[in-house]
Formats: structure tokens, sequence, C-alpha cells
């Protein structure tokens, strides 16, 4: 039975040389929405509403999904701001949501404990800390499986 | 804590550390619900770090995730320094809750702000199943660990390392659950050496068993190793020195998939025997230091052989180098100036990367506004990057206006089949400032002229070491490292 642990929003590590661009905490004000669907809560969950905000990641940012016990921890950022989704909605840094509204079925594959995930062209890895239902996309394309390397012994 | 948590949520159940002495054994989960209850004794008490001193045992996981649970810095110490050392180091850290050994509690009864208990009691409260403490904190800005380095003048300083260093460590080098079930790791270094504390959370991240050895004997090395059948080891070159020895002419160790050496320079032919005595068992040499979390280079298994089967002198002399940069890591050698130096150039070793800290308790960071570290070691670069280490850039000897470093020396005496250990230091002379001497273990005959002859022969005449003198052993500390201050305390 594991124990809860809170999460300080916005709490990241911070690199001397890691540009931080954009700010992480989701913002519950709808004036701050660069989605065309203003007035929709980022937590209502329907079927069509799947986009979501693109924010700035930070090395070492612990996100939650919000529709499954999905819990990661970012690895390597890309610059930019990106739309990270598990189960198909926007991940928060905020409390999470494992008994939020059902995953979207395109987006249902799973994340699994120790696992890293990272983008395409490798600009994002995420390191599942938590499993869960959901699997984790930047936007609609699904992120891929990292080859587990063979990493040298050291002790 | 994320480390161990998901441990403890991957394989709840197998075997985390095991304590060979004391015959006693923890699962990750069991180690994660102490870690807990520790925690919140650590909480209630109002001390502001968790020091141990003691050797290892089960206390040392559970205070290392204790306090990060608790979030305040663990603090191993050195038990074999002085009680007016300790003394003066537990002064630097009050409030502190000290976990120690019966035989030193009465020192601690009347002070103020130690709160002092036997690992015994610890360990027994820890696993008793009380409340755990609150969930902790995640920033990994946050104080992890507090080393005292060994400094050769002054007072000891205390290194800082945060959670985000270690965890970038562990996260850059291990892969979640990468051990076998199998798989078995021997700890058998001080709790206070960082080394440890890496070997620590790597095999819980990866799901390693640890079977710890808390008092380091080769022949209970050995037997540990076979009975344990322990896949993977790290011991500090000294140790090895032994182990060698110990199996000269007896069984192979089977189950040792990969050796694991460090904190000091490995001489050539020691690491050459035991690569023929375990010729199945994979080598790796690991550079690091304390203010880097331990590992910033490697020499791995296929570089050791493939020095070792190379006709190349090139290949060949890889094998007394400390390998090559991490991921993640850079390594740059520049000279006193702070000027970069061309491979083949000596200088002194500058490093950069997320897991180095180089801060200092009360001290800040020696770190520059690029992000380097300066080592304090000397050494150069090869031009594939491999890294060959020449002593400390405090220990360059300064003869008549030249600089050079004991290393070269010391290299080229170890090359005699009469030296089997050797160290080179230099003195204060009013005719040339300073001149070198050397400390020799012999296994054979040689004289001292013969010796000054080698090295004139091998080197030049400056380099000829004016005092030689023959010794039994050289002083080194538990944690592999020679003591050439003392070394050249008895050449005055």
């Amino acid at each position: 039975m594991l124990h809860k642990s809170l999460e300080k929003s916005g709490a990241g590590f911070a690199l001397p040389r890691q540009a931080t661009l954009g700010s992480c905490p989701v913002e519950r004000d709808l004036g701050v929405r660069t989605s065309p669907r203003a007035g929709r809560s980022l937590y209502t969950h329907h079927s069509d509403d799947r986009e979501g905000m693109k924010v700035g990641l930070k090395v070492g940012q612990r996100l939650k999904s919000m529709v499954c016990s999905t819990e990661i921890m970012v690895i390597t950022a890309p610059d930019g701001e990106i739309q990270l989704t598990c189960g198909g909605a926007q991940m928060t840094d905020g409390e999470g949501n494992g008994e939020g509204d059902s995953v979207h079925p395109d987006h249902a594959s799973g994340s699994t404990i120790g696992k890293r995930y990272v983008s395409k062209v490798g600009d994002l890895e995420i390191l599942c800390v938590k499993p869960g239902e959901g699997s984790l996309a930047v936007g609609d394309v699904a992120l891929n499986l990292k080859d587990a390397k063979k990493l040298p012994k050291t002790d | 804590m994320m480390l161990l948590e998901m441990a403890a949520s991957g394989y709840a159940d197998r075997a985390a550390f095991i304590d060979a002495e004391a015959g006693t054994s923890i699962t990750y989960q069991q180690l994660f619900g102490a870690a807990g209850v520790a925690a919140k004794a650590v909480q209630l008490s109002g001390a502001s770090r968790l020091a141990m001193l003691d050797v290892s045992s089960l206390a040392t996981p559970i205070g290392l995730f204790a306090s990060g649970w608790a979030g305040v810095p663990y603090v191993p110490l050195n038990y074999r320094l002085t009680d007016e050392e300790i003394a003066g180091l537990l002064g630097r850290i009050k409030p502190v809750k000290l976990v120690t050994e019966p035989h030193r509690m009465p020192e601690f009864e009347s002070a103020t702000d130690v709160i002092a208990q036997t690992r015994n009691d610890f360990l027994e409260s820890a696993r008793s199943g009380g409340d755990v403490a609150d969930p902790w904190s995640m920033d990994p800005e946050e104080t992890a660990v507090l080393l005292f380095t060994s400094g050769t003048t002054g007072a000891p300083k205390a290194a800082v390392l945060r959670h985000k260093h270690l965890v970038s460590y562990i996260l850059g080098s291990v892969e979640f659950m990468s051990a076998e079930e199998d798989d078995a790791a021997l700890v058998c270094v001080p709790p206070y050496h960082v080394a440890g504390i890496a070997a620590m959370l790597s095999s819980v991240y990866a799901g390693r068993r640890v079977v710890q050895l808390a008092n380091f004997t080769a022949p209970s090395w050995i037997e540990l190793a076979r009975t344990e059948k322990i896949t993977t080891a790290f011991v500090v070159p000294t140790m090895l020195v032994r182990i060698i020895d110990a199996l000269e002419g007896e069984a192979p160790l089977p189950h040792l998939q990969s050796l694991a050496y460090g904190g000091g320079r490995m001489p050539l032919s020691i690491i050459k025997r035991a690569m023929e005595l375990m010729p199945d068992t994979d080598f790796s040499n690991a550079y690091g230091l304390t203010e880097t979390s331990s590992t910033i280079t490697v020499l791995g298994p296929e570089e050791h052989r493939a020095a070792v089967d190379s006709t190349e002198a090139e290949v060949q002399r890889r094998l007394v180098s400390v390998g090559v940069a991490l991921p993640g890591i850079e390594v740059e050698i520049r000279d006193e100036a702070g000027r970069l130096l061309q491979a083949g150039e000596r200088g002194e070793i500058y490093v950069r990367g997320e897991q180095v800290s180089g801060e200092y308790e009360g001290r800040g960071s020696v770190i520059d506004d690029d992000g380097w570290f300066p080592t304090r070691d000397a050494g150069f670069l090869d031009p594939e990057g491999y890294l060959f280490l020449d002593g400390r850039a405090d220990d360059v000897i300064v003869r008549g206006g030249e600089n050079f470093s004991p290393g070269e020396i010391e290299d080229v005496l170890l090359e005699h089949d009469a030296v089997a250990d050797v160290a080179v230091a230099g003195v204060a002379s009013e005719q040339w400032g300073e001149v070198v001497i050397a400390a020799v273990v012999l296994q054979g005959e040689a004289t001292v002229e013969e010796l000054q002859v080698w090295v004139k022969d091998h080197l030049r005449s400056s380099r000829v070491p004016e005092r030689i003198q023959f010794w039994d052993e050289l002083p080194y500390t538990e944690t592999g490292k020679l003591l050439r201050r003392v070394v050249k305390a008895r050449f005055l």
C-alpha cells in the first residue's frame, strides 16, 4: 500500500543553463487559454475536447494524468511549448485524477512504471513513475517506448 | 524517495538488503515502510540532520531513505576519526539525530542537540510498523546527503549532494528493474563513501539485492561472493590487491559477472592479474568524486579486454586510464590560468554535468559561471577522449622551477619488477625548492641506487628520487586513497 505523495506545483530541476520557457502550472483562469474553445473548463472531458494548452516543460518536472493513475517525470524537455497528454487528456502538475473520466480509446495502451517514453526526434523524454491505463502523447502523436540501452556498470 | 517508491511498487517482496554479518534482511516494501516510520521519528526529534556513525547495516539504507522522507540531510560519518574530530563534525550539524554503536552512547548522554540512539534501537523501532511520516516533499533542490571530505589542510568540507544530483546520476546510468532475480551486489565500502551511497541507490532502482559486508577482509569477501552468488561488486584498489592475493590457487568465482573499482589508483600489474584470475568477470574502472555524485568516467569491460589484447601501445595504455565520460558528462583539461588544453597535455580536470554538485555547506559552490567544476585532480585526455589521472593538483612537485606530478614517477617505478607499490612526493629543499622522495613497497630485491638509475633511464635525472625508503605498506584510507601527506611527513 503506497503512500500518496503531495506535489509542490511548479517544482522542477532548475539547471543553470537550461532555458525555462513558459510557465508550467495549468491555469484555471480561462482567460489564459490559447485554445479556441475558450469558456470550457480544462477538466471537463468531452469526447471531442482533447485540446489543451501548450506549455513549456522543465527537466525534473512531475506531471499527473487527469484520467488515470499515470504519473511521470520529465527527463529531457524540448524547447518551446507542447501539449503533453495521457489517455488523451492534458497532464497536470496539480492534483491528478485517477478516478476521472475514461481514457480515450486512441490513447489507452498504458504507461508502464520505470519505462521511458520519447518523441520521434528525441527532444522529449519522459520517465513513468506510476503506471496507468492511459498512454502518453504530444498532441495526437503517441510517444514511443525508448530502447533500454546497455549502460555501463558503475557501482 | 521516488526511486524507493517505484521499487516498492515494482518488486515489493524481493529482498532489498542483506546484512551478511548480522544475518538479517529486508524487502523493498519493508524498507519503504521502515523508512516512513524512521522518518516520523526523525521529524519528532526536531533534528535538522540524520547522522550515522557506524559500519554498514540495514540501518544504512533505512537511514538514507528515512532522511529523504523526513526532509533532512543524511550525514554518514567516518567512524575511524578521533572522538575529538567526530565531536567537531557533530558540532557543525546540530541539532542532529545520531545513530551509532552502543559503546559510543555514553559520550552523548549529556550532549545537547545530539539525540543519540543505538543502531539496534533504530532498527527495531523502524521495523516495528508504527505510523509513517507525512508525505515527503518532492523538492529536488533539497539537500539529500552531506559528506565530509577529508581535506589535507584545515577542517573537512561538507560536500552537498541534492536530490536532483543523485536522481540525475541514477536515471542517467540505471534502467528501472533491470536486474535479474538472481542478481546480487556486494557492498563492502564504508557507508560514508559516496560509492556506497551510489551503489545502494542504483541497486534499489535496478531491483538488485544488496549484500552488505560491514568489515572487509579478503577471505570473508570471497566466502560471501560464493555463498550469496554475488553477481556484481565494487571495491577500492587496496581491497582488490588483497582479494587476488587470497584467490591465487583457489577456485574461481563463477557467479561474479562484473567487478567495478575506483577511489584510488589501480596498479597495472594488479588489474592484469585480476583479469587473468577472473577471465569471465567484466571489470570496470569508475572515476568520480564525492562532489560529482560519484562516477563521471568509466573504463568498461570491453575496453579492459581491448587494452589487454591489443598490440598497439596507445590502446594498451588505456588499461591505466579511467575511461571516457558517462553520457551527459563533459570533461576538460585546463592549465593553472584556466586555459583549455589539448589532448596529451597535462593539467587540472574540469567536469560539467547535471549530477555534479561542487557545493560545500557554508561555502557555496566552486562551480564557475559556465557550470564547470574544478576537481583538483591532475590528468590528461588522449585523442580518443580517454582520461588519465595524475594525482591531485596539489601534489605537484616543484623542483628547480620545473613542475611535475608524482604520478609519472610512480608509474615508471611500478614498471620495475621488484616494486609492488610506491608513493612519490616532494619535500622542501633549500637548494631546489623541493626534491623528490619515494616510499617503496618491495616484492623482490632492489637497492636505492638501482631504482634511481631506473627512473633516470626511463624519465630523466630531474625526476630521480633523492631519497627512497622501503616500507612494508603505504598509508591508505578506508576509501582507498593514498595519504601522500603522511608519506611526506615521514621523510622530514
